[in-house]
């Protein structure tokens, strides 16, 4: 099998959200000798073909969240989950949560996976987080991201707290919002730098907030 | 007809089910109030009514779906609207007195019917109240099949909720329509276990979500009885899953379908009008009126079928009335005069023919002022 036939079904493991499959791959993936980066590039590569489904509405909500958790059992096989490596520089570090006043944290797991498949550090706070806990959180970890969500309309004005904290006391960090209740114009009117509708246009959000050409913080895409 | 149960709702001061009443009947009715309200002011009913018979009425009803919102109107926290029925139902009453419309909708929250199967909740100070997830009811594959229906009267939120709708029914009488509410088995379930590991488990292990929604089926048709009992002459069911939201079209169908469907023929069997509210993206519009045949849908988004407003009201206008959709995001952060402009603009979408009620899209957001419920009732008071 040619390397690139190799990577091919690598990919589709993800598509086919193939846990086993993937396994098979990373087992013989040792013997050809193949190097992290390729593997990476094409489960990736896998995930964008899921991802892009999921906008056209072909594949579901739980179809992407099971390709989702076969590319994170690949990641922990390459070690990338806890300390994610690149060899031009440091990683870019998120750090996610629901907003204080919400526990819908459906949005936000989508949305962790897909930026931890992409290769981000992502520090996720989980839900019902207050501002000051986002705000040390991203000093501590000198995060260049800090994103939100809520699904409710009642945690909003914590929202617009948080980013306008954010934005005064952090200025040089960029904070993207989400959620069910928000769209653009309220991102605009909290401050926020950007807004991702879903996990599905959220990359190309961070891309264009980052000023960069790829949508992924390890591999450029080809 | 049931001459005998009409007669007897009405002389309880109550508003008949109006499907005891036969649909040649009633479309006399509702043409008769047609040509009446073109020359004068119809009550609340013979306006719904009207507009379920895909009639034009004197003006397009409208409902605000104002629910925890409503409280600061006597002054009730957050959790004594969950818990309590009696402030539960001063609140909607308050809000129905202080607002207006049409249709008074009773929807609490969602967590309803997880908590009597032993799901921890949380009912914080300033929001809605809300499952414990640290702490599932389902933990593992295996609970799915260990719980067992809950009996209405060994339970505690859904039998307040009764006391509730009987409270509000007695004290609304003739005044308008009100409608019960019950989330359907998989929302019930998404309670239960969280919404992410359900939906995995709905892909790899269908029979044991099925089991428990057969389980959960069991206590919501016993649950739904005694709202019909009240005198309630609705009953809403949110079938939240069935849309991009949740899962695949085909997936609802074989899962939460058939069990929504036996919710709804219940409803039907009871004579009462049956309403379905979805707030996902892309709601199945097809696939709920297959499985449930309602006589309304509340919607907060397009169906999956339908690229523009125009083509929903073609394409379901006249077999449902639509309900909807003035967007959350508007509701927050416009003015009342941009809930007004976009109440007028969907009327002349949807209004024509009939078959149209204005309501938010989703529960009218609980921590802000009531200045653009009053809004959107004001736009459709105005738009006669």
């Amino acid at each position: 099998m040619s390397e690139k036939e190799f990577l091919k079904i690598a990919a589709e493991t993800i598509v086919n959200k193939d846990a086993t499959g993937l396994d098979q791959v990373f087992k013989e993936a040792k013997s050809t000798g193949l190097s992290q980066d390729a593997l990476l590039a094409a489960m990736t590569k896998g995930l964008d073909a899921v991802r892009l489904r999921l906008r056209d509405h072909s594949v579901s909500i739980p179809e992407f969240l099971l390709s989702v958790d076969v590319l994170r059992r690949g990641l922990n096989k390459l070690k990338l989950l806890k300390s994610p490596k690149k060899s031009s520089g440091k990683p870019v570090t998120i750090v996610i949560g629901v907003v204080e006043g919400d526990v819908h944290d459906l949005g936000k797991n989508i949305v962790t996976g897909v930026l931890q498949a992409y290769g981000y550090h992502v520090i996720d706070l989980g839900k019902d987080v207050s501002a000051d806990r986002f705000l040390e959180k991203v000093k501590e970890s000198r995060a260049a991201i800090l994103a939100l969500s809520t699904m409710m309309s009642t945690p909003l004005e914590h929202m617009r707290e948080t980013v306008v904290r954010c934005k005064r006391e952090l200025p040089e960090v960029a904070v993207i919002v989400g959620g069910a209740v928000l769209d653009q114009t309220i991102a605009d009117n909290f401050g926020a730098d950007g807004y991702a509708e879903s996990a599905v246009t959220l990359p190309e959000e961070v891309r264009r907030i980052r000023g960069t050409s790829s949508i992924s913080n390890l591999i450029e895409k080809d | 007809m049931a001459l005998g149960k009409i007669v007897k709702s009405l002389r309880a001061g109550k508003l008949p089910p109006l499907r005891e009443v036969p649909r040649p009947l009633l479309k006399t009715l509702a043409t008769f109030a047609q040509v009446r309200g073109k020359f004068t002011r119809l009550s609340a009913v013979e306006r719904v009514l009207t507009t379920f018979m895909h009639k034009e009425p004197d003006r397009i009803p409208v409902t605000p779906l104002v629910g925890a919102a409503g409280r600061n109107i006597n002054g009730i926290s957050f959790p004594e609207f969950s818990q309590d029925a009696e402030k539960a139902a001063e609140v909607f009453l308050s809000s129905y007195e202080f607002l207006g419309g049409d249709i008074v909708i009773l929807m609490l929250d969602l967590s309803i019917e997880a908590a009597d199967f032993g799901q921890d909740m949380i009912f914080p100070e300033n929001s809605t109240a809300y499952p414990d997830h640290t702490n599932p009811v389902i933990k593992e594959i295996a609970d799915y099949r260990r719980f067992e229906p809950v009996r209405l009267s060994e339970s505690k939120r859904m039998k307040e909720f009764v006391r509730m709708c009987g409270l509000i029914v007695d004290r609304i009488g003739f005044r308008s329509m009100v409608t019960g509410f019950v989330f359907g088995p998989l929302g019930v379930l998404s309670m239960m276990r969280g919404a992410e590991r359900l939906f995995k488990d709905c892909l790899n292990y269908k029979k044991d979500v099925i089991r428990a929604c057969e389980t959960i089926t069991e206590t919501l048709l016993e649950y739904v009885q005694a709202q019909c009992d009240t005198g309630v002459p609705a009953v809403t069911i949110d079938t939240l899953y069935a849309s991009w939201n949740g899962l695949s079209k085909k997936l609802w169908e074989e899962i939460e379908g058939p069990f929504a469907r036996e919710i709804c023929n219940l409803i039907k069997r009871n004579k009462r009008v049956t309403a379905i509210h979805n707030c996902g993206h892309g709601i199945y519009f097809d696939s709920q009126i297959k499985f449930m045949e309602p006589d309304a849908i509340s919607f907060a988004h397009l169906p999956d079928d339908c690229k523009t407003e125009q083509e929903l009201k073609e394409k379901y206008g006249s077999r449902v009335t639509l309900v909807g959709y003035v967007q959350t995001p508007l509701l927050v952060h416009g003015t009342p005069r941009q809930v007004m402009d976009e109440c007028r603009r969907q009327i002349d979408v949807f209004g024509k023919g009939g078959g149209f009620i204005l309501a938010p899209g989703c529960e009218y957001p609980p921590n802000i002022p009531l200045t653009n419920a009053l809004a959107m009732v004001k736009a459709a008071q105005q738009n006669s």
